[in-house]
């Protein structure tokens, strides 16, 4: 067996929960909400494709931009790879292995084999870090499971080489290196800025109509016409309980991050010195409460089979009065930054 | 959220949330995820009643496992087809019995990688007859090879 000394952490989202973790091993110390606001993640996208049932929705930015952003801002710079060969993939993650260093790869959460039945799901840009081997097993991090778990090298191959939308092709970074001396006071707090000011700008001047508040807008009208794609009420209950699932416990810190992004602006307040984030943080945190009174609320008439039309249209309501919330607050937070 | 509201007593599936705590400020809470506590139930019976459904349509020959597993696992044909790396019309083909009996081994091979089953499990459904027999299949170095083991669940 060899494993490196990695500390393994529970995060509430495997992008930023792992971005935190790496870099905290390599001396930088930045919390995961940190790096929620500093890569500007807060989104929101409506997303209709031939490869889903239903609509889906996201919160986050793309995945990868995360790690775009941070590395951009703060000046930290990852070693990124792509292979087409798992043979030459799992030569390349083991040789990084056996030099100590952890290493992240993205993979289908559908193989990671040690997460229950239920949260196995094709999605493939899920994140993971390697941290060692043992017989036929891989030792690794996965920040939505408490502790370091095994994969199989065959499930791990698998995960690496899924296709379809996101596909990982085999994609793995690590941190190649750190500023000398740590990152200044001065980028830290100009990489906050940034960051707001990206994240707002998406959610209220993008003028594409399926991304930020219009995102919204545009899933909320979607909503009534689930009955009509849906096979049986099993599946409609199924794909309304779903909006639960991805506002709260698919890796968003609750809320739909934005518990996790008012804990950025009040560590951003801090930094900053600027008691108006400290209130925005008040009022995102108030704007999440909502966000999951809705999620309580889909989990419940789903349960109940309660999916006749005039739910529909409450749902699809309580959406598009988060929407009207989150323009008035990101139109505020983008006049803070500019 | 203030952190005794976001609480929940479920040691068997963890979470991360973030929360109010009681001085104010804002932070990290590792607690028992929600939906998985109060509604589970609902899940497993939601997958009941799929495999309900398509056990007495596969038994009377109306659909092939393609369309067992699509169900069960929520997915589409053009996500399929892009998974096992066929065209979208030929899994609509798969879908039939008789459709599914032109695949190849090899592709049917890859529908199983992809539903995350043996080779063997595209052709039979294991059915223990009594409760407490425990059921699994062991990977061999050989990809169309499994072993299905069965015995009694320590209690």
């Amino acid at each position: 067996m060899s494993q490196i000394q990695f500390q393994h952490k529970m995060g509430a989202h495997c992008e930023s929960g792992i971005l935190s973790a790496l870099l905290s091993h390599n001396g930088v110390a930045l919390s995961e909400p940190m790096v929620l606001g500093i890569s500007g993640a807060i989104f929101f996208v409506f997303i209709k494709t031939p490869h889903m049932v239903f609509p889906v929705f996201d919160m986050r930015n793309r995945p990868g931009d995360m790690r775009k952003n941070i590395g951009k801002r703060l000046g930290i710079k990852f070693a990124t790879q792509k292979f087409s060969d798992p043979d030459r993939a799992r030569a390349s993650l083991e040789a990084l292995l056996d030099k100590g260093i952890p290493t992240t790869v993205q993979v289908d959460m559908f193989y990671m084999e040690y997460i229950p039945s239920y949260m196995r799901v094709h999605f493939n840009a899920h994140f993971i870090v390697v941290v060692g081997r043992e017989g036929g097993n891989y030792l690794v991090s996965d920040c939505y499971y408490p502790s370091i778990s095994k994969l199989s090298r065959d499930s791990l191959d698998k995960a690496r080489f899924a296709k379809s939308d996101f596909a990982p092709k085999g994609f793995q970074f690590y941190v190649a290196s750190t500023p000398a001396g740590g990152v200044k006071e001065d980028v830290l707090k100009k990489a906050v800025m940034q960051g707001i000011k990206q994240s707002a700008f998406n959610m209220v001047k993008l003028p594409v109509p399926f991304i930020g508040v219009k995102g919204m807008r545009r899933f909320a009208d979607n909503i009534p016409a689930w009955p009509k794609i849906a096979r049986n009420m099993d599946a409609l209950s199924h794909a309304i309980m779903s909006i639960h699932i991805t506002l709260e416990e698919r890796g968003t810190g609750g809320g739909g991050f934005r518990f996790m992004y008012a804990s950025f602006l009040q560590e951003a307040a801090k930094l900053l010195d600027k008691t108006e984030f400290s209130d925005m943080s008040k009022k995102i945190m108030a704007i999440g409460d909502r966000w999951r009174e809705l999620s309580l609320f889909v989990a419940r008439v789903g349960k109940n089979r309660d999916l006749g039309d005039n739910r529909m249209q409450e749902i699809r309501q309580m959406i598009r009065a988060r929407a009207d919330e989150e323009e008035a607050f990101f139109k505020t937070l983008l006049t803070m930054v500019k | 959220m203030k952190e005794n509201d976001a609480r929940v007593d479920f040691e068997q599936h963890q979470v991360l949330l973030y929360v109010e705590k009681e001085d104010g400020s804002y932070g990290p809470l590792q607690t028992g995820a929600y939906l998985v506590k109060h509604y589970a139930d609902d899940f497993f019976q939601k997958r009941h009643n799929i495999e309900t459904e398509c056990i007495d349509k596969l038994g009377k020959g109306e659909i092939s496992p393609v369309v067992y597993f699509m169900l069960l696992y929520n997915m589409t044909a053009a996500d399929i087809a892009a998974r096992v790396g066929i065209s979208k019309s030929k899994v609509i083909k798969h879908q039939s019995p008789e459709g599914f009996a032109k695949a190849s081994v090899d592709t049917v091979k890859r529908y199983a990688d992809v539903f995350g089953v043996a080779v063997a499990d595209m052709f039979q459904l294991v059915v223990p007859k009594e409760k407490d027999l425990a059921v699994a299949n062991r990977k061999t170095a050989n990809p169309y090879l499994s072993i299905l083991e069965i015995g009694r669940e320590k209690t």
